[in-house]
């Protein structure tokens, strides 16, 4: 009762934020109360959403820098949950944890990309990635809400600087008033060698194991 | 005639009307009631209409033209000609009635389509008002159109065209018994096997009960002619191959059970009593269908020796009057070839075979002269068309020579089938999908208990609302009985203090209403208030008594439900006893051996993929006990034992365990061989100073085998071994003991009854859980300093081993390797571990307690972590690790810190905040503001239950009220001033006095902060900050 009149007041207060805004922040204000732990299911929120030309991205920050992924390839979106440490594993797969009664691991994207591990106050969110193999959450700063890119957008921006360890993972860059978006590449991440490190290495030790 | 008589047109046409009979009902119902529903006429007409337009164009004129009488009449209806009236209602119950017949194929002959019609015509032409004496009339032609359906020179009475309404294939039968067949009278042997075509296109085998009968309308000799058909060839895809070996297995399954029953009842030459007959009937049933399927898909050897066999057991259910141990013997061989020509078609052995027939030759002259005659010109007929080339002609021979008991079989054989299909109607599903199923399952009875969780805060909130009522009643009592008579009395005269109740008292009109004041009221009305509030409060209080049944309930349906779900996995022991027996019969033939295997306990159920995996372990064990341990029946006979040897195999239930007993009475261990082998391997000191039971173990080493020789059975010394390897991949466990020389020897194998779920000891490291599964500690235990070496490596002595000391956290790479000299360091709780490799001990900081806990997987895209084997999820949603102990324990075992659980650090920089306030609002307000931060929050509602909460737990900064009932803020600050333990927690004191005064009483206990309600956030979160980071 009483989150939902918060919420309700929020909305009114931040009236000129777009709907879609308005919703997410909603979602995060519930979130952050102990109620409503578990993360907000995005695809709810997509499917309300009237669908324009263009597509619609995640927007997330990561050391201030603004990042966006395609909506249709997040499930979720939301705090970060408790997650539990498993040994053997490098900084940047911070553990797994319990979504919906899922066991999911949780990469920390900072640490990923060689930026030292997210720290204090920062990767408390989390978006949740998936692709046909597998489903990943990833750790991120701050949820900036949904955005709509138009196709002439994401024609006009430009393809990522060809240097550094982000590069790779990225499509393009869309130019903003806030700043730099920098599109993320969902599938490429996901394929990734070093992310997929842990689904071949099994097999690898036995074939040493039987060479012993 | 042919094109009227295509099958599956009539068919679609059957079915469509049987859909639109309902409707028919329905309407005319609707019309008696209501008769003035729109639509209704119009649609009982379309369909009229349609019966009749469809039964024309399908050939059956009866059908049509009785609907067209009907659709006739409608139509004078519609137009307003004839009013609504109960004749015409019954008349149209009536035709339905006879649409509804000649659908179910019950109108089988002319003389009663004539009647059928002639009623008709008859009713509706009275109810449209027409003379009686044009009827005839108007009926011969109609009664002509019905002959004139009829080609061919049909002039019999039985008209089968009506026939092909039925609705199901077995009535179909009925109609059509094989004796009067007028297909085979005509020799028109063309057209079944078009109809067996089309009937294989459209999916032979999802038929319900037995989905074969077509191929048996013309004769048996069905399946040896479908083997040229081209359809039936043609057809064959692989999918349709695939059904037809599921098919095959469960009615294998029917076979074996059936004469394995037979081969227990069976122990001599004996009469042949009903029973048995059932049984060899059932098993001729089954052979049957087998056969027919098996023509269908091409394998036309296989549909000949199925036919052989059965003309066996049918000569078997109806004239034989005795039965022997070798029939069944024979019997069983037969379907060991046919299941062969199933599963691997190219090793069916053609000696075996005819040697099978000569024996089925023998047992028909022997048992029974008078009726070989019959069997023996079948064999005839049917003995080459294992051979290809001649098929041909045999194919003619067939229907020539066939007994014609055959076929009063059929029928009779056929009728039982519908009940046995009821006893096993069953679905084949993925075995993904059940677990999903079960997965779900799992997932409600967490979620469950995360609400029963938040059930029992909804019930301390209740209770403290009740407090808080009672607190309220107490003021609001007060003031009406120290204010509200003083207020009443105020406005006459002074009250004398003292006596100032009793004063008012004597005077009356002092409750008058006009001397209330607003201030009367305002109690009267906080009264009326209070009693409000404890209305609700007893509501909520019924509200969680019942939510709380309703939660009761749902975790017993769910558990129940999850059992279930886990049940369907389940499969008896029956699943693979057929292979055991096989397995003991092939033994004994080759080796001339009499065994005799007893199965116990075939319900015993395991996950069916339990079974499939024990299946070669056991196979092994009995081939061994049939190889090794029972004797030839000649030495059998010099030692005294009865000349069959006995093989027992007792499955049974203990716990949560299943144990198979393998028993045999053969000769037993030869502990002289094994002991000759021993000094081989072992050397001579180490031999001698084994006992029986040690000696005994030494079969399950890899290569050891006393045998001199290597047979096709066994002798390699690679069986037990592998046993041992495959039972232990199981979780389970192999053990040997010999209950007396010379007696056979007794194998015992236990298995957990399901892999999914495990017992696990929770231990804890730090503040983290792991799990380790309780089939790998074998002792816990705590060590005590002088019982700990330390050099050269940590180690600990348990009795008389010495025992390496890994400390999880060490392992782990929770806490550094250095030696901590805490008292756990020095006086660990130690689990005794034993991988395959190594018994080591492995020290926790603490223990949880046992748990049944459900293996998970790590999720898809952490597939294989190194020292962890899954994860499990407990009650309240928290994930659990589960340890991989001979990983954790092999090779490479320390682990460098850094990429161990480093993130252990990254965890502990979210604060631990204890509020301490008697408001709900204020804790539920700073536990926001603190969670948002991401913080983690725990609340108290006064100093007591935060001291409680204080032995617990050791949280980085106590949030403290001052005013607080039972305890409050300034004696908690004295009480933690006294115990060190909490002395350094900082504490912010949050009060809505401003005053210098409290404020330095504050400072002088010893707090830290200070902030004033209504607070900043941003102020207040700094102010945390700086004093956590101190």
């Amino acid at each position: 009762m009483n989150e939902n009149q918060k919420g309700q007041r929020k909305i009114k207060r931040e009236s000129p934020l777009l709907p879609l805004e308005q919703l997410i922040n909603e979602q995060e204000s519930q979130m952050a109360t102990p109620g409503g732990q578990t993360p907000s299911n995005i695809t709810k929120i997509a499917q309300k959403i009237s669908q324009k030309k263009g597509e619609q991205y995640i927007r997330f920050t990561l050391d201030e820098v603004h990042f966006a992924v395609p909506l249709k390839a997040s499930l979720e979106v939301g705090m970060l949950p408790g997650i539990t440490p498993l040994p053997n594993l490098p900084t940047w797969v911070s553990g797994i944890s319990n979504i919906r009664g899922e066991i999911v691991s949780i990469v920390d994207l900072k640490a990923f990309w060689g930026r030292g591990p997210s720290t204090g106050n920062s990767g408390k969110n989390m978006v949740l990635l998936k692709n046909k193999e597998m489903k990943v959450g990833f750790k991120v700063d701050r949820l900036t809400g949904i955005i709509l890119l138009s196709n002439e957008q994401l024609q006009a921006s430009s393809p990522p600087f060809n240097e550094g360890k982000i590069s790779p993972y990225l499509t393009k860059v869309v130019a903003r008033e806030e700043g730099l978006l920098h599109l993320l590449d969902v599938e490429k991440l996901l394929t990734s060698k070093k992310l997929n490190a842990f689904r071949e290495s099994k097999k690898t030790i036995e074939i040493k194991e039987g060479a012993i | 005639m042919s094109g009227s008589h295509d099958n599956s047109i009539k068919k679609g046409f059957a079915d469509e009307v049987r859909t639109y009979i309902p409707l028919l009902n329905d309407g005319v119902d609707t019309l008696q009631n209501l008769p003035d529903s729109p639509g209704v006429i119009e649609e009982i007409y379309r369909l009229a209409h349609i019966i009749r337009g469809a039964a024309a164009l399908v050939g059956i004129p009866g059908l049509s033209h009785t609907a067209s009488q009907m659709e006739s009449t409608l139509e004078e209806v519609m137009a307003g000609n004839i009013a609504l009236n109960q004749d015409l209602f019954d008349a149209m119950r009536m035709t339905i009635a006879c649409v509804d017949s000649y659908n179910k194929g019950e109108v089988t002959c002319r003389k009663e389509e004539v009647d059928i019609l002639s009623e008709i015509v008859s009713v509706f032409r009275r109810i449209r008002g027409l003379p009686e004496s044009d009827d005839e009339k108007i009926l011969q032609p109609l009664l002509h159109s019905l002959y004139d359906g009829e080609t061919d020179g049909e002039a019999d009475d039985t008209i089968e065209k009506p026939a092909f309404f039925a609705s199901s294939q077995s009535e179909l039968e009925q109609l059509f018994p094989p004796p009067s067949d007028p297909f085979i009278s005509e020799s028109d042997f063309e057209l079944p096997i078009l109809e067996e075509g089309a009937v294989s296109n459209m999916d032979p085998f999802m038929g319900d009960e037995d989905p074969f009968v077509f191929p048996e309308m013309p004769q048996e000799g069905s399946a040896d002619q479908l083997a040229e058909s081209p359809p039936g060839i043609s057809c064959t895809s692989p999918e349709i191959v695939a059904i037809f070996h599921e098919e095959a297995e469960a009615h294998f399954e029917t076979i074996n059970k059936n004469l394995e029953d037979l081969e227990k009842r069976i122990t001599g030459r004996m009469p042949f009593t009903d029973d048995e007959k059932e049984m060899i009937r059932q098993v001729s049933r089954a052979v049957h269908t087998i056969k027919g399927a098996s023509g269908l898909v091409g394998m036309k050897d296989l549909s000949a020796w199925a036919h052989k066999v059965e003309d066996l057991l049918d000569w078997l259910g109806d004239k034989a009057v005795e039965i022997t141990p070798e029939v069944v013997h024979a019997l069983l061989k037969s379907t060991d070839i046919l299941e062969t020509f199933v599963s691997d078609p190219a090793h069916v052995s053609q000696d075996d075979m005819d040697l099978l027939k000569n024996e089925f030759l023998r047992i028909s002259e022997t048992t029974s002269g008078s009726e070989s005659q019959i069997i023996s010109d079948g064999e005839q007929a049917y003995d080459d068309p294992l051979n290809d080339d001649q098929e041909d002609q045999d194919a003619t021979g067939i229907f020539d020579n066939l007994p014609l008991e055959d076929e009063g079989d059929e029928t009779s054989m056929d009728q039982p089938d519908p009940i046995l299909s009821k006893t096993r109607e069953t679905v084949r599903m993925d075995m993904d999908k059940l677990d999903d199923l079960v997965n779900l399952a799992s997932e409600q009875i967490i979620s469950l208990s995360a609400f029963d969780q938040k059930l029992n805060v909804f019930q301390s909130s209740i209770s403290e609302l009740e407090l808080f009522r009672s607190r309220l009643r107490e003021i609001s009592r007060n003031l009406e009985v120290g204010y509200e008579v003083k207020a009443i009395q105020q406005p006459g005269k002074e009250v004398q203090p003292g006596t100032g109740e009793g004063d008012a008292f004597s005077e009356f009109d002092a409750i008058e209403l006009d001397r209330y004041s607003e201030f009367n009221l305002m109690i009267r009305a906080l009264a009326e208030s209070v009693f409000d509030v404890g209305e609700i409060t007893n509501r909520l209080q019924t509200f969680y008594s019942n939510f709380d049944g309703y939660v009761t309930r749902q975790r017993v349906v769910l558990s129940e439900l999850q059992g279930k779900l886990m049940n369907t996995r389940m499969a008896p022991m029956s699943v693979i006893t057929t292979r055991l027996r096989r397995a003991i019969r092939e033994v004994a033939d080759t080796l001339g051996k009499k065994i005799r295997l007893t199965i116990r306990g075939e319900d015993i159920e395991l996950d069916r993929v339990i079974w499939e995996k024990l299946a070669d372990p056991l196979l092994h064990i009995l081939r061994n006990a049939a190889d090794h341990g029972i004797e030839t029946p000649e030495t059998r006979k010099k030692k005294g034992k009865a000349q069959t040897g006995l093989v027992t195999v007792t499955a049974s239930r203990e716990g949560n365990q299943i144990l198979i007993r393998i028993r045999d009475d053969g000769a037993g261990l030869n502990f002289n061989d094994i002991r000759a082998k021993a000094v081989v391997l072992y050397g001579k000191d180490r031999v001698a100073a084994m006992d029986k039971d040690e000696l005994s173990q030494l079969i399950f080493m890899p290569g050891f085998s006393t045998r001199k020789n290597v047979t096709q059975i066994s002798g390699r010394g690679v069986g037990m071994d592998v046993v041992k390897t495959n039972i232990e991949e199981l979780k389970g466990s192999v053990r040997i003991s010999t209950p007396e020389s010379g007696k056979g020897i007794v194998l015992t194998v236990q298995i957990p009854l399901t892999l999914a779920i495990i017992n696990a000891i929770i231990c804890k490291v730090e503040d983290r859980q792991f799990a380790v599964p309780i089939n790998e500690v074998s002792n816990i235990l705590r060590v005590s300093p002088e019982n700990m070496v330390h050099d050269p490596a940590e180690s600990i002595m348990v009795g008389n081993e010495v025992l390496p000391l890994y400390r999880l956290s060490h392992i782990l790479g929770i806490r550094d390797p250095a030696p901590g000299q805490t008292d756990d360091a020095k006086n660990p709780i130690v689990l005794k571990v034993h991988s395959l490799e190594k018994t080591a001990a492995l020290a926790v900081d603490s223990l949880i307690g046992q748990r049944e806990i459900v293996i998970k997987s790590l999720g898809s895209h952490l597939q294989y972590v190194k020292g962890i084997s899954g994860a499990t999820v407990l009650g309240d949603g928290s994930i659990v690790p589960i340890l991989n102990i001979s990983e954790l324990l092999g090779e490479g075992t320390m682990i460098q810190p850094s990429i161990g659980m480093s993130v252990n650090t990254v965890e502990k920089e979210s604060l631990e905040i204890l509020i301490v306030d008697d408001s709900v609002s204020v804790r539920q307000v700073v536990a926001r503001l603190m969670e948002g931060q991401g913080w983690k929050t725990t609340s108290a509602r006064n100093g007591v239950e935060a001291l409680e909460k204080l032995t617990d737990m050791t949280p980085d900064l106590i949030i403290l009220d001052v005013e607080m009932p039972i305890m409050n803020g300034y004696e908690f600050l004295g009480a933690r001033r006294s115990n060190p333990k909490y002395r350094d927690i900082p504490v912010v004191i949050l009060t809505s006095r401003s005053t210098a005064k409290y404020r330095e009483k504050a400072k002088k206990l010893g707090a830290d902060g200070y902030i004033v309600k209504p607070f900043n956030g941003d102020a207040f979160i700094t102010m945390v900050q700086n004093l956590t980071t101190r």
